[in-house]
């Protein structure tokens, strides 16, 4: 196994192979940032949605609340599979990454729209009402005064939500999104050594999620609601 | 017609109900202090005034005008002729004091930034923190916060100002403090009605006393009458019960 | 539901969108869908692009039709799909003709033959593909190809392993996974090049022939007699054979006949239109097979649980109590884990060790990676969980004069449980959802069996909310009997008298 190895390692490590493991690391990361921008977009009105109270929003809010249980409860590679068969019929234009990105926002908004829920309702209710005392608007009361204070809550379990997803983007592999997994497929079927070709593709996710992971725990530190009353 | 008019006012959670029909006038430049046991009321009184909380029956009345509290743009007209501080202050912890003093003038009032700061900072004087205008409310004790509190309730310029137990959060030794900015509002022309347990500060600020009691309002009278020579049983044991305090 | 009730009654009124020959030529480019890991008839290149016999004979056709050749990457599983979605204008791929698929797509005259014979090794001794009726083979199949259910009616007694491409099956032959493959032979002996090591087999006694084509939109046929005419043209010229032999290095076994060409267009079945209906008929027969499916996603989640925690504890306490080099190593190990995905290093726990010399199932691999992974996540939440006991109340627990067994199980255990119970819980509920991934080894559990059942009867969107459905439930009932055991045995979520 290691002779093997040895001996394949030059051809292995060509410029070709690389710009092709690297053009694959950019797709990895473009459905794990585009997927969870939007989905943290869409999460954002979710939340604020299951905050409002009038009667008339209540199937709305019914929606929200089911959109976000369902797609918690969904394994990411059936949500995949059912996202390409759904979507295809309508859109058949679509490109296999814009598939896998679609898949990736529908539960990047079940889980971040959670995480912005908490982060609103940890802003005291004194807040609101001291706001609401003073004549804001529930609009600018929302976003003058809770949503400033809700960053600290909401951003490092956030961040920590992504960065865990760049890794379950591998299962896009599934679909033929030519990704950093299906990168390493394709050499291994090329007759690569999978301790290379795997190898390779591990480093790649090591090299995207390890200093995200650290920037997100940073976050964490630094946001921690300070004490000094 | 009074500057304030209660009349007949209830309200309640959930059906358990907190005031059984308050009814109260207050004139303009009145300081009227609210006492009584905890539960009795008080706090929810003023709630249901600024509209916190909404009143199941009964009418209130501002300057002649009556509020409706189920309208929007009739609570929002209150809430430019009435203000509140809290009994946790409620600054907005995510701005400067000057922040939290500006923001509503700017944003509810149209006023422009450079008029709504030189208030500020001339309120801020007067409460006695020019120096703390850009610090974070995280950054003040306890006293200073309330006073930057009653600042931003001012530079709404309220016709009537609601005090809600303002003291009751601060260490005993800053309460002096906030009791001193609210002495130097007393007479000034402004309608105070101030829920406090401090009853030297009640006896020697007030105008009128009012006790309330079970969501009532058991005795008015002027402070000399409620703490030397209440009429009812009930405004008497409770001015009994705090004898050690005065 | 109800939305998705809308959702289902919008998709089905969408008409599937092919392509007229007008639009194609109009548009001047020809959509292929070809497999993207299928050496020689379609695979991606040393220059990293799609070369084979599919594409040359793509290339050839879209000559003949004047516009240019976009190929589209496209797996077994999707060739039908693909095209009744209107992704790709004809669809390769060694599809082969079916009544199945001629319900749903239209089909060209055959390209080629598909004549089924048997690769093997050595380490079988058997001469005709009769002899592989025994209980103690295995018979490696792909995915969606026609013959895993002709397999079974065929040769009923070995077991099956299913695999997802088509490397995947020399590969689970030379491992050692399986014995056997019997499919053409023609596709699947360029892979065994990999694997020189290996001591090849083929039996070439046929045990059928069946014919493949290129597959077209329902009822496209100004498009399938474009093509039709242009592949004449090339069946004639001996191009196809010229290239089948280019790719294959070896004739085509049994060639296209004339009558074959002059047949063309005749085997076409009269399709309904093209509005896709919904039919969960087939799988909600098929709903106790997915339970049977549920109970071994479950077992999956339960093993790397317990396992994972076990690992977790140690790494917990070890990083917490250890000497500093043990404690670096745990973290290693953490940071390995956590920061790259359970799925690549199942992969290379399933494909790479066999090279080293350990085999593992595709059970066991999927076991041991997702416990390896669970062990990280878990020795982080539990070493939070430790972290929490609070040093005061060990030394008043010490005061009071409790063992150093009776601090652990009466102050620290009830305390990190506390703590650390919640987490644990979610990570259970995350671990059944992970182990779907255990589908892409052949292991069949939920996903794995709704997979084959929808590359079966072609009904994915049907089969897989069901197999949706079927999550949320096992999901919910595992949430709910969490939060019950923990409420009773650990009073977790029960309200507190406040101080």
């Amino acid at each position: 196994m290691i002779e093997r190895i040895i001996s394949e390692a030059p051809t292995f490590f060509s410029a070709a192979n690389l710009g092709f493991v690297l053009a694959a690391l950019g797709r990895t990361l473009f459905m794990t940032f585009v997927g969870c921008g939007l989905g943290f977009g869409i999460g954002l009105g979710l939340a604020v949605l299951r905050r409002t109270h009038a009667p008339m929003l209540a199937p709305a809010r019914w929606l929200a609340m089911l959109w976000v249980e369902t797609f918690r409860r969904i394994p990411f590679l059936v949500i995949l599979i059912m996202v390409l068969f759904g979507v295809q019929p309508l859109v058949p234009e679509i490109s296999l990454i814009g598939i896998a990105t679609i898949a990736v926002t529908l539960v990047a908004t079940a889980f971040l729209s959670e995480i912005i829920r908490a982060g609103l309702e940890s802003v005291p209710r004194a807040q609101v009402e001291g706001a609401a005392a003073m004549n804001f608007s529930a609009w600018q009361s929302f976003w003058l005064v809770v949503l400033p204070q809700s960053w600290r809550v909401i951003l490092p379990p956030a961040a920590a939500f992504m960065v865990m997803f760049i890794k379950d983007t591998s299962l896009a592999s599934h679909l033929g999104v030519v990704e950093l997994t299906f990168s390493g497929k394709i050499l291994v079927n090329r007759g690569s050594s999978p301790v290379l070709g795997y190898g390779i593709v591990l480093l790649g996710y090591f090299i995207l999620s390890w200093p995200l992971g650290r920037l997100a725990r940073y976050l964490e530190v630094r946001l921690a609601p300070s004490r000094n009353h | 017609m009074r500057h304030l008019e209660i009349t007949d006012l209830t309200a309640g959670y959930g059906g358990k109900p907190i005031l059984r029909g308050v009814s109260l006038g207050v004139d303009k430049g009145e300081v009227v202090s609210l006492i009584g046991p905890s539960g009795s009321g008080k706090s929810t009184l003023l709630r249901v005034l600024i509209g916190l909380m909404p009143p199941s029956t009964g009418d209130v009345h501002v300057g002649g005008e009556e509020v409706d509290y189920g309208k929007r743009a009739s609570v929002a007209a209150l809430r430019r002729r009435m203000s509140i501080v809290f009994q946790q202050f409620n600054l907005f912890q995510n701005m400067t004091v000057l922040g939290n003093i500006t923001i509503a003038p700017i944003k509810t009032r149209g006023v422009t930034p450079a008029a709504a700061e030189a208030r500020a900072r001339a309120l801020l004087d007067n409460v006695g923190l020019a120096d703390k205008a850009d610090q974070y409310p995280d950054q003040l004790s306890g006293g200073q916060q309330q006073r930057v509190a009653i600042a931003r309730a001012l530079a709404m310029d309220p016709e009537i100002l609601l005090l809600d137990e303002v003291t009751s959060a601060l260490d005993p030794e800053r309460v002096g403090e906030v009791l001193d900015t609210i002495r130097t509002l007393a007479g000034g022309g402004i309608t105070l009605i101030l829920v406090s347990h401090e009853m030297h500060f009640v006896r020697e600020i007030s105008t009128r006393v009012v006790m309330m009691d079970a969501g009532a309002v058991v005795e008015t009278g002027p402070p000399s009458q409620i703490f030397g020579n209440p009429e009812a049983a009930r405004t008497r044991a409770f001015i009994g019960s705090i004898v050690g305090g005065l | 539901m109800r939305v998705l009730f809308i959702l289902l009654l919008w998709l089905a009124a969408m008409p599937a969108a092919a392509r007229p020959m007008a639009e194609i030529a109009a548009s001047g480019e020809l959509r292929v869908g070809v497999n993207p890991n299928f050496p020689p008839m379609s695979s991606y290149g040393a220059d990293n692009t799609l070369g084979g016999f599919d594409v040359d004979v793509a290339r050839a056709l879209a000559g003949k039709l004047k516009v240019r050749l976009v190929l589209v990457p496209t797996e077994a599983a999707q060739r039908v799909p693909f095209l009744t979605a209107g992704r790709i204008d004809m669809s390769m791929g060694a599809l082969t003709i079916t009544p199945e698929r001629a319900a749903l797509i239209d089909f060209t005259m055959p390209l080629h033959s598909e004549a089924m014979g048997v690769i093997t090794t050595s380490r079988t001794n058997i001469t005709r593909w009769q002899e592989l009726d025994r209980a103690d083979i295995t018979i490696v199949n792909m995915r969606g190809n026609q013959s895993v259910e002709l397999l079974k009616e065929k040769l009923p007694k070995p077991q099956r392993l299913l695999v997802d491409g088509n490397a995947d099956t020399i590969r689970a032959i030379a491992q050692g996974r399986a014995d056997a493959l019997v499919e053409n032979v023609d596709f699947f002996l360029g892979f065994t090049r990999n694997y020189p090591e290996t001591q090849w087999k083929v039996l070439s006694d046929p045990i059928y022939v069946a014919w493949c084509a290129i597959g077209v939109g329902k009822g496209n046929d100004s498009l399938r007699i474009a093509l039709d005419t242009a592949l004449a043209g090339l069946h004639r010229d001996g191009t196809i054979l010229r290239l089948w032999e280019k790719h294959y290095n070896a004739p085509m076994t049994v060639p296209v006949s004339e009558a074959q060409i002059e047949d063309a267009g005749k085997n076409i079945v009269a399709g309904g239109s093209g509005a896709y209906r919904f039919d969960f008929s087939d799988v909600l027969g098929r709903v106790p097979y997915l339970l049977g499916g549920a109970v071994i996603s479950l077992q999956i989640a339960f093993l790397c649980f317990w396992l994972g925690a076990a690992i977790g504890l140690a790494g917990a306490i070890g990083k917490l109590y250890g000497p500093a080099p043990l404690a670096k190593a745990i973290n290693v190990y953490v940071q390995g884990f956590t920061n790259t995905p359970a799925l690549v290093q199942i992969f290379l726990l399933y494909y790479a060790l066999p090279d080293a010399g350990v085999m593992l199932g595709a059970f066991t691999a999927v076991v041991i990676g997702l416990t390896l992974n669970a062990g990280a996540y878990l020795t982080e939440i539990l070493r939070a969980g430790v972290a929490s006991v609070r040093r005061a109340e060990i030394e008043a627990a010490q005061v009071l004069g409790l063992s150093r067994l009776g601090i652990l199980r009466h102050v620290m255990l009830p305390h990190i449980l506390q703590t650390v119970y919640k987490p644990l819980a979610n990570f259970f509920i995350i671990l059944i959802l992970g182990s779907s991934m255990a589908a892409l080894f052949g292991v069949e559990e939920l996903t794995g069996r709704a997979i084959n059942i929808s590359t079966v009867n072609l009904r994915t969107i049907e089969t897989f909310s069901v197999v949706a459905l079927i999550y949320i439930g096992l999901t919910l009932i595992a949430s709910a009997t969490l939060a019950v055991i923990g409420r009773h045995w650990f009073r977790i979520g029960v309200k507190r008298v406040a101080a």
